[in-house]
């Protein structure tokens, strides 16, 4: 199960998203080594953390084990502000039903899948898309390393570049959109052999596209 | 950024956006061809990249090196002291031939095989490593005597290579799954190892699987190809190119 948290139930997730935190400073700097993210005592987050992030959390037995965020894209964001690089051709894609999805991580004992993952990545993109459906966005802007997106392709993402492969931290990434439909839902899910929904929203009464008005 | 870089990117987009309206693989390659031509390749290759040491040699899904350098590589041995290969197994990064270090004095084979190269003229290549789910890993590689290799060249070639080699993929696929041979990759791996003449229990020695598994897939892959024994099997996934000798 993937738990949505928002501004308005994160009080019934305090200890979860310190553990969030964590996670995210485990994976992005110490394993990873991305400059320009700051270790805040062990934790990390950024501008892009606040009252509009709605966080997603796998958690197991009690324990956060990976998760994403998203963020409207009405408001400064990620690709916007620090890698408009990456949108170079195409442009920055920002509209109230265009929602930012990042800083995806798995806790390092559960990626075991090789290269590209394990289990918990399937639940990771198919809560992420069955979300983005649910509230109506329109399309996801993300960016990936680019060697993943032949299997992003392959799960059954209509992958919609925004510019050529970038260099950053070392690595060669590709922002992108991905339109969102029950097509690519239906798609990802069998890919991954999900049977079915998997958000878990409790307490949550305010839609997305109010959080990007 | 540069005009000179958007010039590059507005290009790459151009050359995805046709490569996204080809019906069939073969377009997609040719198409990816006249592309690197473009940027001053003369030879291309779409190969997977075996990891060492399973004796195998790569299957090419598209081989456009000249004859006489294939066959000269093949006689030779070649592919497992090949230095450029050998970086493309431990990378996800595109690289050009040159950065690949070769210590001459370690590694007397790997630069027999770079100086070989050089001897058939070819002298500057740039290869994108591919990576797919369940699939061996592979890599569209291209060579040529004065190809275009500035910064915003190769992150066109890059993005181009890797949309080509995806939209090939997915179109094969379709194709395999409409003639309803959509064989699974142990069933090819297996069918692979029929064909060099390997019996069930070899094949469960080499791939450490159960021989009631290899005989399981070598079933379940003559069923989808239509074969009434594994001979026949083997035959008619060589004549749909579903596996190579």
């Amino acid at each position: 199960m993937l738990h949505v948290v928002t501004r308005e139930n994160r009080h019934l997730y305090e200890r979860e998203m310190l553990d969030q935190h964590r996670l995210r400073h485990q994976v992005y700097i110490q394993e990873r080594k991305w400059t320009g993210l700051q270790d805040r005592g062990g934790l990390e987050y950024d501008q892009f953390d606040d009252d509009a992030t709605i966080y997603f959390l796998k958690i197991d037995g009690g324990q956060v084990i990976g998760g994403h965020r998203m963020y409207p894209t009405t408001k400064p964001h990620l690709m916007s502000d620090v890698w408009p690089q990456l949108a170079n051709v195409m442009g920055v894609p920002t509209g109230p039903d265009i929602f930012e999805w990042t800083r995806l991580y798995i806790k390092r004992e559960r990626r075991d899948g090789g290269r590209f993952g394990s289990a918990v990545l399937g639940e990771l993109f198919c809560g992420g898309l069955e979300y983005a459906l649910q509230e109506g966005i329109q399309e996801l802007s993300l960016q990936f390393e680019a060697y993943w997106f032949p299997r992003l392709q392959q799960q059954g993402w209509k992958i919609k570049p925004l510019g050529l492969p970038t260099l950053l931290n070392g690595d060669w990434w590709i922002g992108a959109t991905i339109p969102i439909s029950e097509e690519v839902v239906r798609a990802t899910r069998s890919f991954y052999s999900i049977s079915g929904p998997l958000l878990v929203r409790r307490s949550i009464t305010q839609p997305a596209i109010q959080i990007a008005a | 950024m540069s005009a000179q870089a958007l010039d590059y990117g507005q290009y790459a987009f151009d050359v995805v956006d046709r490569i996204e309206k080809l019906a069939t693989p073969v377009e997609v390659i040719d198409c990816l061809g006249d592309t690197l031509r473009m940027f001053g390749f003369t030879s291309f290759l779409i190969t997977d990249v075996p990891e060492l040491p399973s004796g195998k040699q790569p299957n090419f899904m598209l081989n456009g090196w000249p004859a006489d350098w294939t066959e000269h590589y093949n006689r030779e041995n070649y592919y497992k002291d090949d230095p450029i290969a050998a970086w493309g197994r431990r990378t996800v990064h595109p690289y050009e031939w040159s950065e690949v270090q070769v210590d001459a004095d370690r590694q007397p084979r790997a630069m027999e095989v770079v100086n070989a190269g050089r001897e058939f003229k070819r002298k500057f290549g740039f290869v994108v490593p591919i990576y797919l789910p369940d699939s061996p890993m592979a890599a569209v590689t291209m060579c040529g005597e004065q190809p275009d290799l500035n910064p915003g060249a190769k992150r066109a070639i890059h993005f181009i290579s890797l949309y080509a080699h995806s939209k090939a993929a997915s179109l094969m696929k379709q194709k395999n799954a409409d003639q309803g041979n959509n064989l699974t990759e142990g069933e090819r791996e297996v069918l692979s190892w029929t064909a060099a003449g390997k019996s069930a229990w070899e094949i469960s020695v080499i791939l450490d699987i159960a021989e009631a598994t290899v005989v399981w897939r070598l079933k379940q892959a003559a069923a989808k190809l239509n074969a009434v024994n594994k001979l026949q099997a083997v035959v008619n996934a060589i004549r749909t190119k579903q596996i190579s000798l």
